[in-house]
């Protein structure tokens, strides 16, 4: 059969760049386009989100800044100073225009923003429009009470019945009864610009981790050359999660601040098959990989290892975080601050960077202090007592999780994924 | 760009490794963007086009082991002993569009030791440590693929 070694030649030949082969220079221009869009994929869908819910929420912010509707407000220049017992009352015809005998009360009780600068303290009441409510429905254990000439809101944009002081004393003391009088969002508002309020709950986040690589310039000549194409290209992205207990302190402004114990899991799916048949030779100091021994073919190893790595942290977060209202009790909240990482263990097994060989993830030198830092934002539910959120996110490792003392690879992880709060308020009465 | 300096090469590696110019197309995207996240990598141990080929032969290989093409062995078997009875050699003066015609209907385990051994120069124990296979069986796939390719070019 040698004499069919010429059929090598005609391959040989026939293989030195075909006809057929030429790569045009549009076929070039979709490979260039889907090297950029490949790599920046993930992160674009990412950013993308990010913004727009930046977007909305600013929108919203906005939104929600301008004037309330001047028709329902009087035009009354400001005096802070005024009581509102002492407020000059408006004309009977001015409170009562619509007012009935049943005792049943109609209002347009402005539902947000009524104390802002440019309104006047008290908003007498333009009757019918918007909220209705049965004075008899209020369970007071108080005399019968006295037909109202009216309903104004006070300083802090809270209900009083103009002629009944003892159920303006009532109702002030009594703010549980409120809601029944007043948009539940305001009352809440009201309440939280005086004391400010906790969050307290549960937070789960199933995520996606991989891993961020990049060479460590001391001792990148360690990395064999093989590295990449058996064991770094082997190891991909897999789910993740973290669980634990939130904690939010939301003042009076719109700001809040977050923190909370975190149980976190970082996995990494490994897929390695290999075989072993060349062996690094080092420099004198070690700091280098000068070439490559071949090995004996009884000596070949083949690597054969399909699994995940998993690393525990417990997590303590603190971060800063933004919160607008959108109607229907809802809120956009963004948040962004740092994290805290403990490696508290870590288990599977590991190609390594100079000899290939596994090596159980435990053994190595990994960093047991962390900083993180993420970026998640979303949409929360928020009634009077809990809120409900959910919200993508980004989290980053800011350092190497290898040792970069010893590790020619840093390591930086990284996850994305969907965080769910469950939070109950704790509202100071 | 360095990298298109060598697109013509790279993309006759996988012209040859491929089935049709569609997967070659694909196989040409994949290993690009391969070598771009791999380029720190490279040392310069070698030539850059040397590298870039083990890329795109290894990434052949791995989506030939995924199933991506299919072999058929009794296909083989019948064309194989057919062409031991057409041992005479073919002429050496064939237009290559013919010779690459030919071994892309050679059977993928013929066609791709071939490829691996005369075209891009690896010997056969490297062959059969990227195809997990004993050397022995290199060396007889290349044997039968050789003649595979010879019946083949002498019927056309």
């Amino acid at each position: 059969m040698d004499k069919l070694q010429h059929i090598d030649q005609l391959l040989k030949r026939a293989s030195q760049e075909p006809a057929n082969a030429l790569v045009s220079d549009s076929d070039w221009l979709v490979i260039e386009k889907k090297l950029r869009h490949r790599k920046n994929r993930i992160y674009a869908m990412w950013f993308f989100l990010a913004l727009v819910s930046v977007s909305v929420g600013l929108g919203l912010l906005f939104h929600n800044s301008q004037p309330s509707n001047p028709t329902a407000i009087t035009d009354a220049p400001v005096n802070k100073d005024q009581d509102v017992q002492n407020e000059e009352e408006p004309s009977l015809e001015q409170i009562h225009k619509g007012l009935n005998s049943t005792e049943t009360y109609q209002t347009n009780l402005p539902t947000k923003n009524v104390t802002k600068a440019n309104v006047p303290h008290t908003h007498y009441i333009t009757p019918p429009i918007e909220n209705t409510f049965d004075l008899n429905e209020l369970k007071y254990d108080i005399p019968p009470i006295e037909k109202p000439d009216g309903i104004s809101l006070n300083k802090r944009g809270l209900p009083i019945v103009l002629n009944n002081q003892e159920l303006n004393a009532r109702l002030v003391s009594d703010l549980s009864l409120i809601p029944l009088l007043h948009n539940e969002y305001t009352h809440t508002e009201a309440k939280n610009k005086n004391n400010g309020y906790w969050e307290v709950g549960f937070a789960f986040t199933p995520s996606l981790s991989s891993k961020f690589l990049s060479e460590n310039n001391l001792l990148s000549g360690l990395i064999n050359k093989d590295y990449y194409n058996f064991v770094g290209n082997s190891e991909r992205v897999a789910f993740s999660n973290s669980y634990g207990i939130n904690l939010q302190w939301h003042n009076s402004s719109k700001f809040y601040v977050s923190s909370g114990l975190f149980i976190a899991q970082r996995t990494e799916m490994v897929d390695y098959n290999y075989t072993l048949t060349e062996g690094p030779i080092y420099n004198a100091e070690k700091t280098n990989i000068d070439s490559y021994f071949y090995r004996l073919p009884s000596d070949h190893e083949q690597i054969t290892y399909k699994g995940s790595n998993s690393y525990h942290f417990i997590e303590i977060p603190i971060n800063i975080g933004f919160k607008t209202p959108i109607p229907r009790n809802f809120e956009s909240r963004i948040q962004i601050g740092l994290s805290y990482l403990g490696l508290l263990d870590a288990s599977g097994k590991k190609g390594d960077y100079s000899t290939l060989e596994l090596n159980d993830v435990k053994d190595l030198h990994l960093q047991t202090q962390n900083i993180a830092t993420s970026i998640k934002t979303g949409l929360y539910y928020n009634s009077s007592r809990f809120a409900v959120g959910i919200e993508p996110i980004f989290g980053l490792s800011l350092n190497s999780l290898s040792d970069k003392t010893t590790s020619p690879i840093k390591v930086k992880p990284y996850n994305y994924g969907i965080n769910i709060s469950t939070n109950f308020k704790l509202i100071k009465k | 760009m360095l990298f298109e300096k060598y697109a013509n090469k790279m993309m006759a590696i996988c012209m040859r490794y491929c089935k049709n110019q569609d997967d070659a197309k694909d196989l040409l995207q994949e290993g690009y963007y391969k070598i771009y996240i791999n380029i720190k990598s490279f040392k310069g141990g070698s030539k850059i086009d040397t590298w870039m080929t083990r890329i795109f032969i290894n990434l052949a290989l791995n989506k030939k082991r995924h199933g991506r093409f299919k072999y058929d062995h009794y296909e083989f078997d019948t064309k194989f002993e057919q062409a031991e009875t057409e041992y005479e050699p073919s002429s050496d003066d064939i237009e290559p569009e013919i010779v690459l015609k030919a071994l892309n209907e050679l059977p993928e385990i013929y066609k791709v030791v071939l490829n691996m051994y005369a075209v891009d120069n690896l010997s056969h124990k490297e062959i059969a440590q990227q195809l997990g296979i004993s050397i022995g069986s290199s060396k007889s796939r290349l044997s039968r693929g050789r003649v595979l390719l010879n019946a083949l070019l002498k019927r056309k």
